[in-house]
């Protein structure tokens, strides 16, 4: 009861901290902002309130909703996790657990779940990066260097990105397995290197685009080459376009389950966490708590990186730099 | 005076020969540029855009390589050459500050690349150049949070750290507001002038280059259309192009046939030929010639009597720099019209007349001068104040006579040698 009282709460904190919701509500923010002289907390609650239309209403609304069609699985799965073995399916059926019970998440650990951990970390840390090194000096060369069969390039590395690699996975098993590289994590980075790159070089030629070139020929006239340029001067602006490329393919490589399952096959010792909540699902029917607690688990790195990023995506680095752009 | 020591060849300190830049595609952007420009001197590119004024600087500077043509920096030819090995600098439209390094850091990025000074003589210099431009102050802070003509000063303190040979400006001042531009533009002069170092500053503005220029250098697809100082290329423009381009507002240009055995020109307006202009009109490679003549030259005057109306008599003591009228001539050398517009801008206002034969010309007449709208007036146009060009080639056939020693070229040539 009190989870749903607090989100209550929650949503009228966002309704008064951002009227900007509506078209309306943009002019009305900045007036307000000026004629105000430094109300107490409680009065300018109730100002901001007294000015909400019947449309903002609909709009915050509409954004409670959202947020509840999005927030509530995740909750669910939180709260299916911290129950005692059994009550899951007691009925009547009940949404907060009656009393909290840490055993699934022993359970999980029991069976694993540190040595998954261990092995997803590694595969993303190596394949993000991997992805990063790879697809930043190919998106800053087709956003910048003139060569022949630039558009060409291109438009196949697109090509690539249409195929779903679930498609593909039977030739990639029969290839892996012919260097070598099942059941081994470097065949999983390298795979995930190659699904993801041609993603990551498309969004960071993007932004690549949009740091004027005049910054390249500053940078070659005070004495760099082209990687130098690189690393000196362009990384930085397109620091935020790294971080989106960083927090997506982190998001896919940690969850990803079916390319892991194919190449880890039978390595145990080598399973990820998405391996790892599937094995909970087997023959003696699905255990519906531990699956939630190692989901519960599984999440938490994700939160954290992205919380550790996502200053990058508010901040435009290069923005101001450069009058008139 | 700038003009002649372009002339000898020792001072040549810039030199571009037949420059020639085509791009993948067919696309010329440069078809032949040949510049020679003297130790210390200021040339401006004009042109209007797409005449490959600034793919030139860009050759220049390294950051493109030419297609044919060479390019000499103290007799040297630089072609071939990285940028930083050819001891130019560049500032840019946008000033390409690097957002992410304080003006310090930006200010010394360049001697850290290329010298390996210690880190206190880089700091020395850095202080030593932001003294120059006053920008001391701001060495701390980063691109984001300096204003416009801030960030145009610490563009301009990282190409003068570096003790440059040649001077690269492309568009410095189309970011700034008018009034900052005009003082930036005195500021830019000054430094020039100071650090005495050969620039070339590329522009579109005519006005910029005109009040800047040592001597400017007219572009246009791709070629060199005119060198010379400002007022040469104000007074006798080696072409149309050259003569609609400079000046503003820009020259009236009428297309018209001459007639040899009259001895008129004969199109929008039948307009006699002095001697002068008939053996100018001679030289035409047919038949069709221009003639052209600044809004300053014609007087406005009654179109019933031809003579002089009231406006006329108020603005002839102005008037009288234009020359002396061909006596008994007053009738002929006037067409009439009828005034469309007139745009007040202070000392004087632009008079838009139509002919009755159809083209809209500009008439400049002082501030004062009361022109109703919607009247029919008679446009006097003495023989000393028309150009002619061959309306075949562009290629100009006669200039009236002008006062070179005029005390504004005076200051200019002046200037430079302080």
């Amino acid at each position: 009861m009190s989870g749903d009282t607090d989100r209550g709460g929650e949503d009228d904190a966002t309704a008064t901290r951002r009227p900007d919701g509506g078209a309306t509500g943009v002019e009305k923010a900045t007036g307000r902002e000026s004629t105000r002289a430094k109300p107490s907390v409680l009065n300018r609650i109730r100002a901001e309130l007294a000015e909400l239309t019947v449309f903002d209403l609909a709009v915050y609304a509409l954004y409670a909703t959202a947020i509840a069609f999005f927030v509530f699985p995740v909750l669910w799965v939180a709260s299916a996790s911290l129950r005692p073995a059994g009550e899951l399916f007691s009925y009547p059926f009940r949404l907060l657990p009656r009393e909290v019970s840490l055993s699934a998440y022993r359970q999980v650990f029991q069976a694993g779940m540190v040595s998954w951990l261990f092995n997803s970390t590694l595969v993303t840390i190596f394949g993000v990066s991997s992805i990063v090194v790879v697809s930043v000096p190919a998106a800053y060369a087709f956003s910048r260097f003139e060569f022949t069969g630039r558009r060409g390039l291109l438009g196949i590395v697109l090509l690539f990105q249409m195929i779903s690699p679930v498609i593909i996975i039977v030739p990639l098993y029969t290839v892996m397995s012919s260097l070598g590289l099942l059941r081994t994590r470097a065949g999983l980075i390298l795979l995930y290197v190659g699904i993801q790159t041609p993603f990551s070089i498309w969004l960071l030629k993007g932004y690549f685009d949009t740091i004027p070139k005049e910054l390249d020929y500053a940078a070659r006239i005070d004495g760099c080459n082209r990687l130098q340029t690189l690393r000196h001067v362009l990384l930085r602006p397109v620091a935020p376009g790294i971080a989106v490329v960083a927090i997506f393919n982190t998001v896919l490589t940690w969850s990803e389950f079916v390319l892991a399952f194919t190449v880890l096959g039978s390595e145990s010792r080598l399973h990820t966490i998405s391996i790892g909540v599937y094995k909970f699902q087997g023959q003696y029917g699905n255990d519906w708590r531990a699956i939630a607690a190692a989901s519960v688990i599984g999440m938490l790195p994700l939160v954290i990186v992205f919380l550790g990023l996502q200053r990058y995506f508010v901040r435009g680095l290069v923005e101001g730099s450069l009058k008139g752009q | 005076m700038t003009a002649d020591m372009s002339d000898s060849p020792d001072d040549v300190h810039l030199e571009l020969q037949a420059l020639r830049k085509e791009y993948p595609g067919g696309i010329t952007a440069v078809e032949e540029v040949s510049l020679a420009l003297p130790r210390g001197e200021l040339l401006v590119l004009v042109g209007p855009s797409g005449c490959g004024k600034s793919t030139t600087l860009r050759c220049i500077a390294g950051l493109e390589e030419p297609t044919d043509g060479d390019i000499l920096i103290g007799g040297e030819s630089v072609i071939g050459r990285r940028p930083e090995e050819r001891a130019i600098a560049m500032v840019f439209q946008n000033y390409a500050l690097y957002p992410h390094k304080t003006a310090r850091q930006n200010i010394g990025f360049g001697l850290r690349m290329t010298t390996d000074l210690p880190d206190d003589e880089v700091v020395r210099r850095v202080e030593d150049v932001s003294d120059t431009l006053g920008i001391t102050d701001l060495l701390e802070k980063k691109p984001g949070s300096l204003s416009g003509g801030q960030q145009q000063r610490v563009a301009l303190g990282r190409a003068i750290v570096r003790d440059p040979e040649v001077f690269l400006l492309d568009e410095p001042l189309s970011n700034l507001d008018a009034t900052l531009r005009a003082r930036m533009r005195t500021e830019i002069q000054q430094l020039q002038r100071d650090l005495d170092v050969t620039t070339v500053y590329v522009t579109h503005d005519q006005v910029e280059a005109m009040t800047i220029g040592d001597r400017i250098a007219v572009l246009d697809d791709g070629r060199v259309q005119q060198v010379g100082t400002p007022m040469t290329c104000y007074h006798e423009p080696a072409n149309r192009f050259v003569a609609s381009f400079i000046g503003e507002p820009s020259m009236n240009l009428l297309d018209c046939e001459f007639d040899r055995v009259a001895g008129v020109f004969d199109g929008p307006v039948t307009y006699p030929a002095s001697d002068e202009l008939t053996a100018a009109a001679a030289d035409a490679d047919g038949s069709d010639v221009t003639l052209g003549f600044r809004p300053e030259a014609p007087t406005l005057v009654d179109p019933a009597t031809g003579h002089g109306t009231s406006e006329r008599e108020a603005k002839s003591g102005s008037e009288a720099e234009v020359g002396a009228e061909p006596t008994g001539q007053g009738g002929a050398l006037t067409f009439p019209g009828r005034v469309d517009v007139v745009e007040p801008v202070g000392e004087r206002s632009f008079v838009y007349v139509t002919l009755e034969s159809g083209p809209q010309l500009t008439i400049a007449v002082p501030g004062g001068t009361t022109v109703k709208e919607r009247t029919a007036v008679g446009i006097r146009l003495p023989w000393s104040g028309v150009h002619l060009f061959d309306a075949t080639t562009g290629r100009a056939l006669h200039h009236p006579e002008w006062e070179q020693g005029e005390p504004l070229a005076d200051l200019t040539t002046g200037g430079s040698d302080t």
